[in-house]
């Protein structure tokens, strides 16, 4: 019955326009968006590095990239906040309670998995791949471009599962953030705040509002193409 | 042209030595053709002409860059990157369209500049690889086994680029190959590989 419930308070919500629940869906896709980018931005080009790295870098570092994909929310929030914090070495930046702090949670959280992937996929590309891509006189900024392109479907898929890591996490977002009505407020915090208050109904449709976009997010990726399997010799 | 001279060479794979190959000389003027049974290492010669593995004794001199005006491998069974034929040529033209269209039109393979490499026939891609290689301008061109991918029209043009290579592109070729009848006709020096170290 409070499934039932719930999904008839979320088709209500969307369905009127709620103010608040657009404001926290934004505030929930700008955060996990902008934090995925930078994870892209620093993960990819790390994984591949691991990837084409030579023994010991190269079990090492693969070793710690897969250990870190396994950081609980909650220690990556609660190390940030720490950090933040007035007393923290980064207190000056005068961060928490803000979006900017809740971005470099998620960073955080997002950048071990898409390095991990980056890592296993170009590492499984075949060695006809590398060495023609060696063997062709390409830089090495050409190359790792190149072999990522390869790797492409493997990285969306990647880019997908960070995403969706981030996108539910609680810990960091609440920690982080402070849950702070109209500016931090997120679609996890509000489901929390909610079952708090007792409201069960609620945020189990927050919840499914959260899978809502999560749906729409994965539809525009296979629609856009960005999934379509790389070619292969 | 100074030629490039493989002095006491032993090849393989990091320490283990897979043939040892002794002393040679690629000549500009000549093909030099690598034969030897299966497991003889004529792919493991060619790579560490290529550069792609280092010898474990002896020496290349000069031991040339990869790419343009150096070495330029190409697989038995050709890796070709995602997309269109071009994108794979264009990668070595360094963005010149004319050079990518010539080297594919001396494989005779020009109209497939906008095929999907997927959709190619095992000959067809063994020619963009080679017009990848050539686009690129090397100085030594090692081609591994080409004869299995290709059919009788392109070995006809493979043979047609061979002499041209030799007599006006003042391009050093070695190919590994188990079919030196190919080969026929051509200015030749032969490495034998015996394969008994594998």
């Amino acid at each position: 019955m409070v499934l039932l419930e719930s999904i008839g308070q979320a088709v209500m919500l969307i369905a009127r326009g709620d103010a608040e629940v657009w404001r926290v869906t934004a505030v929930s896709i700008e955060v996990s968006l902008l934090a995925l980018v930078l994870a892209i931005l620093v993960g990819l080009p790390a994984g591949y590095a691991v990837a084409i790295a030579r023994r010991p870098i190269a079990s090492v570092g693969s070793w710690a990239l897969h250990t870190l994909t396994a950081l609980p929310t909650v220690v990556v929030g609660l190390t940030l906040y720490f950090a933040f914090s007035a007393a923290g070495p980064l207190g000056w930046m005068d961060l928490l309670y803000t979006r900017t702090a809740m971005v470099a949670g998620q960073f955080v959280l997002a950048l071990p998995i898409l390095a991990a992937i980056t890592l296993t996929a170009v590492r499984h590309l075949p060695s006809e791949a590398h060495e023609t891509a060696i063997t062709l006189g390409l830089t090495p900024y050409r190359r790792m471009r190149l072999l990522l392109r390869e790797a492409r479907p493997a990285l969306v898929s990647g880019g997908l599962i960070a995403f969706a890591r981030i996108f539910t996490e609680l810990g960091a977002a609440v920690i982080l953030g402070g849950n702070i009505r109209g500016h931090t407020r997120t679609l996890t915090t509000v489901i929390a705040l909610e079952y708090s208050k007792g409201d069960d109904v609620r945020a189990i449709a927050m919840g499914l509002i959260l899978l809502i976009v999560a749906l729409g997010i994965n539809a525009f990726v296979h629609g856009a193409g960005l999934w379509r399997a790389a070619e292969r010799t | 042209m100074t030629p490039i001279e493989a002095i006491d060479l032993v090849v393989g794979y990091q320490a283990k030595a897979v043939a040892e190959v002794g002393s040679f000389r690629i000549a500009a003027d000549r093909v030099t053709a690598v034969t030897g049974p299966n497991g003889s290492g004529k792919t493991t010669l060619l790579k560490t002409l290529a550069g792609l593995l280092a010898p474990v004794a002896g020496r290349i001199a000069p031991q040339l860059r990869a790419g343009a005006e150096g070495a330029v491998f190409v697989h038995s069974t050709p890796y070709l990157f995602a997309g269109a034929a071009r994108l794979n040529v264009q990668l070595t033209s360094r963005g010149d369209d004319e050079t990518a269209r010539n080297a594919l039109r001396t494989l005779g393979v020009e109209q497939l500049w906008n095929d999907d490499v997927r959709r190619l026939s095992t000959g067809q891609r063994q020619r963009v690889a080679i017009a990848r290689a050539l686009a690129a301008v090397p100085r030594l061109l090692l081609i591994d086994e080409p004869e299995g991918g290709l059919d009788a029209e392109g070995i006809s043009s493979w043979r047609r680029i061979v002499e041209e290579a030799v007599s006006t592109r003042h391009l050093s070729i070695v190919i590994a190959t188990h079919q030196l009848s190919a080969l026929e006709g051509l200015p030749l020096n032969v490495v034998r590989l015996r394969g008994d170290l594998v």
